[in-house]
């Protein structure tokens, strides 16, 4: 079987700076791959080269087996790889709607289009309506997006990736800053997800981290520190002293506590 | 029924109406070539405005276009024209060469924003201004060009001011609509998202800086064809046209009037601009001063310019509609 996303020997340094230490791994098709890791570990640059933010110092990465190494942000993303943002990124000024628009008109391919009304294209309205729905903000669709609350903007951001039907979605730290009730709202929706396409999550909070992850990749200093299911990694002893703070019970523990490096 | 709403609440048409029978207003009516380049600036604004306010690129160059426009114009009409006098050849050939040059510097410079975008595009600006100012077999240098009579454009006679003022009237009408057809197209949703958040733009799969190398030579295709229109309005070309100097008055007139907020703000704005120009000149040569200052006050105190009002208030309508929804 092909794997889905493959890096090879992938680098990234900033000067002096290893931030992505020689990291090859391959990612299965199916569930939720969780990368961990204490702060300054490498993870959104990790994310920032697997999307093309980012050009690597050395390495490669493989997309369904195409090389995507040198690709702009685009065009990965027309190749099926999404990603959402550590601090939301969506378009203040628009409305939840056309916020969603904008990835639809892409898709259907309307982006060159100079002289027909944006609010006029009924399958492009049709489209968008059906992930207004998904959303349950239906009765909000018309209102600004800089006026939602925080946990809202995140799953905007995550809705904005998926109008382009990804196959794989990457997430950079969905539940950060986010409280409480929204937070169940935002991870009931990431679990939604999770069966209709491959998750690569990046998070801070452990509970969530152990109770949705198939696979968890443990990041220090830029290098894999462990790779393994739940169980292995709760387990491993390099984790534990690394930043896990010894033996985890509940999995009660922030890495942002951790030692950072 | 929705059709007719539409219209009635579209302030292109009541424009049109006030346009339409200022020569025949007292007074007023006298100032023909004053309304006449009152249009020009419309269009002028409205296509810059493409840039400055709805993709939030801060060209300081728009003027080089608009000179371009007018020297291509100017030098066409000499070299082919002839005794016919017919305009046609002079305006299509400045909305080709602009049109090519706008898309050649947007392709240059389509990877750079802010502070670099604006410095870039002085630079061309002020390499375009050079050569039209020393380029005097050409250009003409200092003199420029003149005694540019217009005739004709294709069989329908323009000697007349009034005749010109009609025949710009309905150019700048045609050339406003297509560009508030644009802003509304989806191509000018991917303009005004660019201004909001271009990493989440490129992340939706749009290739940003290609847009932006578009937007330029939509914009700068207008502007040479306004260029041309000017030309024939006063039949001559001077070079401080194209002075990147000029450039930042419709960047002033565009901001005064309220066009980061509001599709009409620049049509304001430059109306305030060139009636300013011609009423505080007459008064006192350095109106410059006073124009500056009222600049500066409008901008403290309506950050969003003129027009911007609306949009304050709009949203302020909006925020509450919102809340109420949350308190139901």
């Amino acid at each position: 079987m092909m794997d889905l996303l493959r890096t090879e020997n992938l680098t990234k340094k900033f000067g002096e700076l290893i931030a992505v230490d020689n990291i090859s791994i391959s990612i299965a098709e199916e569930g939720i791959l969780s990368i961990i890791g204490p702060n300054g570990a490498g993870k959104t640059t990790f994310f920032n080269l697997l999307t093309g933010f980012l050009l690597p110092t050395e390495g490669k990465i493989y997309l369904k087996g195409e090389d995507i190494t040198n690709m702009q942000p685009y065009d990965i993303v027309h190749k099926k790889l999404s990603r959402s943002f550590q601090i939301s990124s969506y378009f203040p000024e628009f409305t939840i709607f056309e916020n969603i628009q904008m990835g639809v008109l892409n898709r259907f391919n309307y982006g060159y289009n100079y002289f027909t009304d944006s609010g006029q294209i009924n399958d492009v309205n049709k489209e968008t309506e059906k992930y207004i729905d998904m959303l349950d903000l239906s009765d909000m669709k018309n209102m600004k997006a800089k006026f939602l609350s925080h946990g809202d903007k995140k799953i905007l951001d995550i809705a904005m990736c998926l109008t382009l039907e990804p196959e794989i979605l990457l997430l950079d730290e969905p539940t950060s800053g986010v409280s409480g009730n929204e937070r169940m709202k935002v991870i009931h929706f990431i679990g939604d997800l999770a069966k209709r396409m491959k998750i690569i999550i990046v998070e801070h909070d452990m509970d969530i981290v152990f109770s949705i992850s198939n696979r968890i990749i443990v990041l220090s200093q830029g290098a894999i520190l462990a790779d393994g299911t739940v169980e292995e990694v709760r387990n491993d002893k390099n984790v534990q002293n690394a930043y896990l703070g010894g033996k985890v019970e509940g999995g009660n523990q922030d890495v942002n506590s951790g030692k950072s490096k | 029924m929705n059709t007719q709403y539409k219209l009635l609440n579209d302030p292109f048409l009541y424009l049109f109406i006030f346009f339409s029978i200022f020569p025949f207003i007292p007074i007023l009516g006298k100032h023909i070539s004053l309304g006449t380049e009152v249009l020009i600036w419309f269009l002028y604004a409205l296509s810059f405005n493409l840039l400055l306010g709805y993709t939030g690129l801060p060209s300081f160059g728009h003027g080089a276009f608009y000179g371009v426009g007018s020297y291509v114009t100017a030098l066409i009409y000499l070299r082919f024209v002839g005794n016919s006098r017919n305009i046609f050849l002079p305006l299509l050939a400045s909305i080709l060469v602009v049109g090519i040059l706008s898309y050649f510097i947007g392709f240059v410079i389509r990877n750079k924003r802010g502070i670099y975008f604006a410095l870039l595009t002085v630079a061309f600006s002020q390499v375009l201004y050079i050569i039209a100012f020393k380029w005097t077999e050409v250009t003409g240098g200092e003199l420029g060009i003149t005694r540019l009579f217009r005739g004709q454009f294709l069989g329908i006679n323009l000697e007349s001011s009034i005749r010109y003022y009609y025949f710009v009237l309905l150019i700048a009408f045609l050339g406003s609509i297509a560009i508030r057809k644009i802003t509304l197209s989806p191509f000018g949703k991917v303009l005004q998202s660019l201004k909001q958040n271009e990493t989440r733009v490129q992340y939706l799969g749009y290739d940003s800086a290609k847009y932006c190398c578009y937007v330029m030579t939509i914009s700068g295709t207008f502007a040479g064809l306004c260029g041309g229109l000017y030309c024939m309005l006063y039949s001559s070309v001077f070079a401080d046209n194209m002075h990147w100097i000029k450039s930042g008055d419709v960047v002033i007139a565009t901001l005064l009037g309220g066009g980061m907020t509001n599709f009409y703000g620049p049509i304001v704005g430059s109306s305030i601009f060139i009636l300013a120009r011609e009423i505080l000149s007459s008064v006192w040569d350095n109106w410059v001063l006073l124009y500056g200052f009222a600049f500066v006050l409008i901008i403290l105190f309506m950050p969003t310019g003129l027009l911007g009002i609306f949009g304050k208030m709009k949203e302020k309508k909006h925020f509450e509609q919102f809340n109420n929804n949350k308190n139901r």
